[in-house]
């Protein structure tokens, strides 16, 4: 670990620390929210910003994960924790199955053929009502247990889900400055150079990509024992399009850009709630905005502040010119 | 499971196939010209459903309605190339990268569509009155008479543009090779402007001549764009041709398997196929010349 990662860290887990002290409690619920999203985030981050694929099918791996913890925990009785772990393997199954014929092909088929997955998904969820409760959706998941205690309140499932965020940051953030990291944008540069010196691209691509949807699997297995309900109206394209979102307005380069934008797109529709529609009509005219004239997103614009601002308060000190 | 039953999936696949062919085809002109895929095809065609509702709700004769609407989706579609394609294309943005943007311009769309004609499902009076004929025992709607000869039709011009008109074989050129083009003085945004302004009319005569049959809804987009663009990439994605028998093949596909399997084998059956398909023949089922 260098010391700009331990800082970036240090910074995390202190905000992190902070928020449940200065925040009103509501916040935390959202929180759990923001962490959720966030895994979501880091995983689509990790796509686009080092492979330069894009995935439109998030919401498909979201529900396969969150279900197939459910269907386990109620309907077998399988312990959650355990139930979890099975559930993040069948995400990655499936989306080893999705990857396989979409990452044959370069160019963008995968956004294309994700896209897809995730109106299947939606359209399988409805249909196979025996086994996911159709429309109605599954009720009564187990919450995840510590021998006595129950993670029920909203500051145990917080403090639960950034722990793994912090986990997952921490893994992204020595990946995406090591050589593998570099390695990586070299697939997203040129795939030619990179096939040539010796690394195999699709292999590549297809880890990531497995990688990602893992991650996505973890965030709904995580979700269906919080909520302890699932229904089909959270797995929708536009929640697939709304994690996009947040990775492309926080700054898909950037490793703090998938949080970054989970915090903005997850706080924002809370208090646009009731301007639903219109919302995700402005979020459409943001995101081809966003794409012209900030194409790295708002991220990097933070840390320059952020870095500036502690170059004013370590100078306010001593005497300067 | 008779030969009525099979005759009139048969009718029912090719009237659904038909919009698909219109969408593909517009995705795969836009794609020949600019190498993107465009996610906001699906709303050309919700757009002229819902104009015909209001052209023929204000009282207009239906031919007169028609017309107007394909020209309203046309100039739509031109904003839609000067607006949400040219600005991106000009700077060089990766073509991936412009399909988020054509999700955009998706969201977009849908929202105006929403805030003019609202959440309802709205209906459209059929072409030639509602009566069904029956022929040995199958059942034909009129309209899907309309929608099966419409589309032909517009075929038949598209492709008479394309082949023999000047301005369609500039078009050609450009779909070819944009650099070579240009040198023989060929405007890249006035062939940007035709394809976007082609696709609109496809899509409208889709949503015009379906809207009689299934309402049309705010939110029917992007499941136009996800069918006709699986239908695009089951063809070859660059080949019109391509884009007919796909279009056709994915209604046929729905029609049997909605009406054997049950309705939700459908959606399964599609993407089954074109994952099989990716995995085969990456360049499409379409026989030709294989290209980018």
């Amino acid at each position: 670990m260098n010391n700009r990662n331990i800082k970036d860290l240090m910074f995390l887990i202190f905000i992190i620390t902070v928020i449940p002290f200065v925040l009103p409690g509501y916040y935390l619920n959202i929180f759990v929210f923001i962490g959720l999203n966030s895994l979501m985030a880091l995983g689509l981050l990790i796509l686009i910003g080092y492979t330069g694929q894009i995935s439109l099918g998030h919401a498909g791996f979201y529900a396969i994960g969150a279900y197939a913890s459910a269907i386990l925990s109620t309907a077998y009785n399988i312990s959650p924790w355990f139930s979890i772990v099975l559930a993040v393997l069948i995400t990655a199954v499936v989306g080893l199955i999705v990857g396989i014929p979409a990452l044959r092909l370069s160019g963008y088929y995968l956004a294309l053929a994700t896209l897809a997955f995730g109106l299947i998904i939606f359209r399988v969820i409805l249909e196979l009502y025996q086994l996911t409760g159709g429309a109605i959706g599954l009720r009564n998941i187990p919450r995840l247990t510590l021998g006595d205690f129950v993670f029920k309140s909203d500051l145990s499932y917080y403090i639960l889900v950034w722990v793994v965020v912090i986990i997952v940051f921490t893994f992204l953030l020595k990946v995406m400055r090591s050589p593998y990291g570099a390695m990586m944008k070299g697939v997203h540069a040129d795939e030619t150079v990179s096939s040539v010196s010796g690394i195999n691209v699709k292999v590549l691509k297809l880890k990531v990509f497995v990688f990602s949807t893992a991650l996505a699997g973890l965030a709904g297995a995580l979700y269906s024992h919080y909520i302890t309900y699932v229904g089909p109206d959270s797995f929708t394209v536009e929640v697939s399009i709304l994690i996009l979102l947040m990775v492309i307005i926080g700054g898909s380069q950037h490793p703090w850009g998938g949080i970054v934008g989970a915090v903005i797109l997850t706080i924002m529709p809370e208090y646009l709630r009731a301007y639903r529609d219109i919302a995700i009509g402005t979020y459409g005219l943001i995101l081809m905005l966003l794409i012209l004239y900030m194409p790295n997103g708002i991220a990097p614009l933070l840390e320059k502040l952020f870095l500036s601002l502690q170059r004013l308060i370590s100078k306010g000190g001593s005497i300067t010119k | 499971m008779d030969l009525v039953y099979l005759s009139q999936l048969l009718i029912t696949g090719i009237t659904e196939g038909s919009i698909y062919v219109l969408v593909a085809l517009g995705t795969v002109i836009i794609y020949k010209c600019t190498r993107v895929v465009n996610l906001a095809q699906g709303e050309f065609v919700v757009l002229g459903g819902m104009l015909m509702a209001t052209l023929t709700g204000v009282g207009l004769p239906i031919p007169l309605a028609f017309v107007l609407t394909l020209i309203i989706v046309a100039l739509a579609g031109g904003l839609v190339a000067i607006l949400g394609f040219r600005p991106y294309l000009k700077r060089n943005i990766p073509f991936g990268t412009i399909v988020v943007v054509t999700i955009g311009i998706h969201m977009f769309l849908k929202m105006a569509i929403m805030l003019i004609w609202g959440k309802l499902p709205i209906s459209v009076p059929a072409f030639s009155g509602g009566i069904i004929l029956e022929f040995y025992g199958v059942y034909i709607n009129p309209q899907s008479i309309w929608v099966i000869a419409l589309t032909g039709l517009t075929l038949v011009a598209a492709i008479y543009f394309l082949e023999k008109t000047l301005l369609g074989k500039a078009f050609r050129a450009c779909a070819e090779n944009r650099f070579s083009a240009r040198l023989f003085g060929i405007n890249d945004d006035k062939m940007l402007l035709i394809a976007l302004m082609l696709s609109g009319v496809l899509g409208a005569v889709g949503g015009a001549t379906i809207a009689p049959i299934s309402y049309i809804k705010y939110d029917f987009g992007m499941m136009y764009s996800v069918n006709g663009f699986i239908a695009a990439v089951i063809g070859g994605l660059d080949k019109p041709m391509g884009a007919v028998v796909g279009g056709l093949m994915i209604g046929l596909i729905s029609s049997f398997g909605a009406g054997l399997f049950g309705a939700g084998a459908r959606d399964i059956l599609v993407l089954a196929t074109l994952l099989i398909i990716l995995v085969l023949r990456p360049t499409g089922i379409y026989a030709g010349k294989a290209g980018g």
